[in-house]
């Protein structure tokens, strides 16, 4: 017989083992008999099952009532580590207690971190051949930064895939800016809609729960939904074959998918057919907007077709541009050098992509390496905690072993034994992590946006990752008190006298201590200093005013009433200005185009620079506060002004002007426009205050969508009520609801990742406080117990309860005082990094270690301080009776 | 029934495939028939469990039986009902014939 077909021989030496004799045989063989059925059925999965068979005897009582086991010598001993495990347990009811508690706070972090990280790193492998789908991106130099985007042309995919044979597919998908969905009385935002080519969803391998993936978006004006969607406007009906009406065009549901992966980097609650705008497309290659993704062939070279993308770029990209900007093809040429094509992998998207396109918030691997150390530090910690105490209070155990080194015990046994007991302390501690894991996963989920459950950890691969990694916890933690108790000398420890190598143990107990509290207050001082980040951040003067600033959405509903109901609101006393422009600061700006200066052609130093655009009207840089540096605002007094621009500083700078001298310039743009600059304003941060501020140009006309009013901060009142009263009046087709935020509000949203960043910090350093706060509880509640006899005997000779407690409690302060040294250059360097993120930051001052280190001091006072406090006022006549 | 016989769903499924199967009942054939009369899937360890259980309480006997070359060599363990359990199994059927009969029979009339 084929080797191959063997079952797994260690199963069987397992069972072997494990089983009674009498009932090896027969196990044996109905478990090989079954697999001989089995391999002839389902061959694939016939070792599995018979594995999964083997072990299922594990959990029948019949097969250890008779089993060999119990009546083995190893096996009573173990029952009796149990028992000593148990007594001692008893005994020591504190230390033991602090043990499985800071144990199980940090497998508690250590699971709930390590399911984060898991679901960081496992992002887009859901689809069939998630290693060998790309993305297509562009790389471009402009002002001398690269800058990337995801996305490219609607031409790109459709010609990669044609020009190169080791491409299998492709797939593309561009967001849906619709702004409402009917279904009879149900008008809802329908916030979350792709388009996407026919094949998208077997591309992607998204399974339908009705309908034909391969027709579902293969004509126009077909929608696939979700669930979650399809009920939101059918409730419990049949969604299949229902038409949504967006204004008088109806869209079919021709299919309903379950929901997109959590771990997907892109999530649309719905799908349009690509087909339905395909006749509008012209396959254009210069500009961005298509998120496309490529098949390769599998073991296809990616690297090596990048290196062929500039061809494709010489042919269709050069044309366009010389057509676009009016210049020769070897012009052209030369601008397209820093135009490049790139793939990137689809997993790699979610932690290596930074675009500011992304379909979603991107991950980052830095968090993920942060976070995996905190939560390999946090267990640490615990672990710290564990064999701090067990050797602690190892002086108490030195009886026992004695006399079980005198019955016979060879170190062996001892080192089992105590293996034994920290590996069941390490059990116990899981099982309350667990516990813990439950209590806390709704907060965790709320800090890291994802929506975990708690079935995740429950799952037979992750449990038995948990239970491994505890054992190892267990073992490791267990290692060091057991070699130290074992290596006691018989003599020496049944007569009572030195428990071994004092000082030895001492240093190691103490740079412990100090390895725990440079954590801890490392991560003290992080948490300061994130938090002073993000103040600095949200107080930070951006050169707007976001204050008091209503921003009423969807305007463009009104139609031709937009001015008029802009105007009447300006009307209103409490209102200050008022502007249309759906253009507003904080929110990532789409439009930008290809700049040059007029003026500095042929002086061989003109450059062409990418700019945002901004659509506003006469009144935008009044409701917004935005300064002018130089030159003048909009004006309706000059009509030339339909081809004028106001500029930013920063554009002053790169088209090589100065504030001053750049009034009444020429720029000329992409599609040959031209246009004189009348004003200059101050930079104002016109993106996210992460970022420098980079060219903007702003521009009247084509500013419909929105219209922002600067209120009178004394009284809003009802403000909002007569706005909604405006609306409906002005909005004839009645479709689309009054709705509305504030710009402050909205400009909040920008921090979520900063202050979840700050949260988590903040929880972590808590329980590393904590755990670390408990082990030195722990030892110096051990320490003073030891030191009864010399505190009595020094209040006898008149020492003080203050000079007894200094002298308890200065050996762990010094202790503490030095982790805190060691802790700030760590700090330091790691901070300075992440800061280096942010175009705007702040310095780290030397006030932040002063708080951190006070609040540590304070930490290990109050942990030792009780105790110390207890034998220092002790009676010395009832320590010194014994 | 002179003293209550406690006998669970799946015992009495078993009991009855080793009734079944007469002189080739053991492990994997019970499981296999249970699979094919009953439409039950169960995992071998749940067969030898259930085995166990009516062996004690004597409803089935056993015996190791022969080797063959698709069980790797190894012998199996043949079952056979005893007298007693073929009697419970008995009791059992009459007593759910006589309440089926009470229920049909309003229906009847």
């Amino acid at each position: 017989m084929n080797k191959y077909l063997q079952p797994p021989d260690w199963v069987d030496k397992f069972i072997d083992r494990l089983a009674p004799p009498a009932l090896a045989e027969e196990i044996r063989g109905d478990l090989y008999e079954l697999y001989q059925l089995d391999l002839e059925r389902t061959p694939r999965s016939a070792k599995r099952k018979y594995v999964t068979n083997a072990f299922g005897f594990l959990f029948k009582r019949f097969f250890w009532n008779s089993t060999n086991l119990a009546s083995s010598t190893s096996f009573s001993m173990l029952n009796n580590y149990f028992l000593i495990a148990w007594r001692s347990l008893v005994k020591n009811k504190t230390f033991y207690l602090i043990n499985i508690f800071g144990l199980s706070v940090g497998l508690a972090c250590a699971l709930l971190i390590g399911s984060y990280i898991h679901s960081e790193l496992t992002y887009d492998t859901y689809a069939e051949h998630s290693d060998d789908i790309y993305r297509v991106e562009i790389r471009v130099l402009g002002n001398g930064n690269w800058m990337e985007y995801a996305t490219v042309d609607f031409g790109v995919g459709s010609g990669i895939a044609e020009a190169y044979p080791e491409v299998v597919s492709f797939t593309r998908l561009s967001h849906w800016y619709t702004p409402y969905l009917r279904y009879n009385d149900i008008v809802l935002k329908a916030e979350s809609i792709a388009v996407a080519d026919s094949n998208f969803l077997d591309f992607f391998s998204i399974p339908l729960v009705s309908g034909n993936s391969k027709l579902a978006l293969s004509e126009p004006n077909q929608l696939v939904v979700s669930r979650d969607f399809a009920r939101r406007y059918f409730g419990s009906e049949d969604p299949m074959g229902k038409v949504l009406l967006a204004g008088e065009t109806g869209y079919k549901i021709t299919g309903v998918f379950d929901r997109i992966p959590e771990n997907s980097h892109f999530k649309f609650d719905a799908f349009l057919s690509g087909e339905t705008f395909m006749k509008f497309r012209r396959p254009s290659w210069s500009n961005v907007g298509e998120t496309t993704y490529i098949q390769l062939a599998e073991n296809a070279d990616a690297k090596a077709l990048e290196q062929k993308f500039p061809d494709l770029v010489r042919k269709h990209v050069v044309p366009e541009v010389q057509a676009d900007m009016g210049v020769g093809r070897e012009e052209a040429e030369k601008a397209v050098n820093t135009f490049v094509f790139t793939l990137r992998p689809l997993r790699d998207i979610h932690l290596g992509s930074h675009t500011s396109d992304e379909l979603t918030p991107a991950g980052d691997i830095r968090y993920v390496y942060i976070f995996g150390a905190l939560a390999v530090f946090i267990l640490l910690l615990a672990c710290v905690n564990f064999i701090n105490l067990s050797t602690a209070t190892s002086a108490r155990r030195t009886r026992e072993i004695g006399i079980r080194k005198v019955m016979g015990s060879i170190r062996q046994q001892l080192i089992t034994q105590f293996l034994t007991e920290s590996v069941l302390l390490a059990l116990c501690a899981m099982v309350l992590a667990y516990t813990l894991v439950a209590g806390l996963l709704p907060m965790f989920n709320q800090l890291t946006g994802k929506t975990t459950t708690f079935s995740y950890f429950l799952q037979p691969m992750n449990a038995a990752w948990v239970v491994g990694g505890t054992l190892v916890v267990g073992i490791l933690s267990g290692v060091y008190p057991s070699f130290l108790l074992s290596s006691f000398n018989t003599v020496q420890v049944l007569k009572g006298s030195a428990t071994g190598t004092a000082g030895r143990k001492d240093f190691l107990r103490s740079s412990l201590v100090v390895f725990q509290f440079a954590v801890s207050s490392a991560l003290i001082a992080a948490t300061l200093i994130v938090y002073q980040q993000l103040s600095y951040m949200q107080n930070k003067n951006l050169g707007y005013s976001k204050e008091q600033v209503l921003v009423i959405n969807e305007t463009r509903a009104l139609r031709e009433n937009e001015k008029n109901f802009r105007n009447d609101l300006a009307n209103d006393s409490r209102v200050i200005n008022a502007s249309v422009s759906s253009h507003m600061p904080g929110e990532r700006n789409m439009q930008g185009t290809q700049a040059y200066a007029k003026d500095r052609v042929g002086d061989g130093q003109s450059t062409e620079i990418h700019i945002d655009i901004f659509r506003i009207d006469y009144d935008y840089l009044n409701t917004l506060a935005i300064e002018l540096a130089y030159g003048r605002n909009f004006s309706r007094d000059f009509p030339s002004d339909s081809a004028a621009v106001v500029i930013n500083e920063a554009a002053a700078y790169e088209f090589g002007w100065t504030p001053e001298t750049a009034v009444d310039k020429k720029i000329i743009t992409s599609g040959q426009w031209e246009y004189r600059v009348v004003g200059v304003v101050k930079n104002f941060n016109y993106t996210s205050p992460r970022q420098k501020v980079g060219p903007l140009v702003m521009m009247l006309r084509g500013n419909r969508g929105a219209v922002l009013v600067k209120l009178n901060a004394s009284d809003i009142g009802d403000f909002i009520e007569n706005a909604r009263t405006l609306w409906d009046k002005y909005n004839m087709n009645g479709d689309i609801p009054f709705s509305y935020t504030f710009l402050d509000e909205k400009f909040k949203a920008l921090y979520t990742a900063e202050e979840r960043t700050g949260k988590i910090f903040t929880s972590f350093a808590t329980l590393a406080v904590i755990i670390a706060g408990l082990g030195l509880f722990g030892l110096s509640t051990y320490s003073a117990e030891q030191r009864t006899r010399e505190i009595g005997i020094r209040k006898v000779l008149g020492a003080s309860s203050r000079t007894v407690l200094l002298m308890l409690s200065r050996q762990f302060m010094l202790l503490v005082l030095l982790a805190f040294a060691i802790a700030v250059p760590l700090v330091l360097w790691a901070m300075n990094q992440w800061l280096n993120d942010f175009a705007y930051r702040v310095s780290i001052g030397w006030w932040i270690f002063v708080i951190a280190a006070g609040i540590s001091c304070l930490i290990a006072f109050a942990s030792m301080g009780i105790q110390a406090a207890k034998a220092a006022t002790a009676n010395p006549v009832k320590s010194l009776r014994n | 029934m002179s003293n209550r016989v406690y006998l669970g769903e799946l015992e009495e499924l078993i009991l009855l495939m080793v009734a079944l199967l007469k002189d080739e009942a053991y492990g994997v054939s019970i499981t296999e028939m249970l699979k094919k009369t009953a439409n039950r899937e169960i995992t071998i360890s749940a067969t030898h469990a259930a085995l166990h259980r009516l062996e004690e309480k004597g409803f089935v006997k056993s015996k190791m039986g022969g080797a063959s070359a698709e069980r790797g060599g190894r012998r199996k363990r043949m079952f056979s009902i005893t007298a007693y359990g073929r009697n419970t199994l008995e009791d059992l059927r009459d007593t759910r014939a006589t309440i089926w009969t009470m229920i049909s029979k309003p229906a009847l009339s």
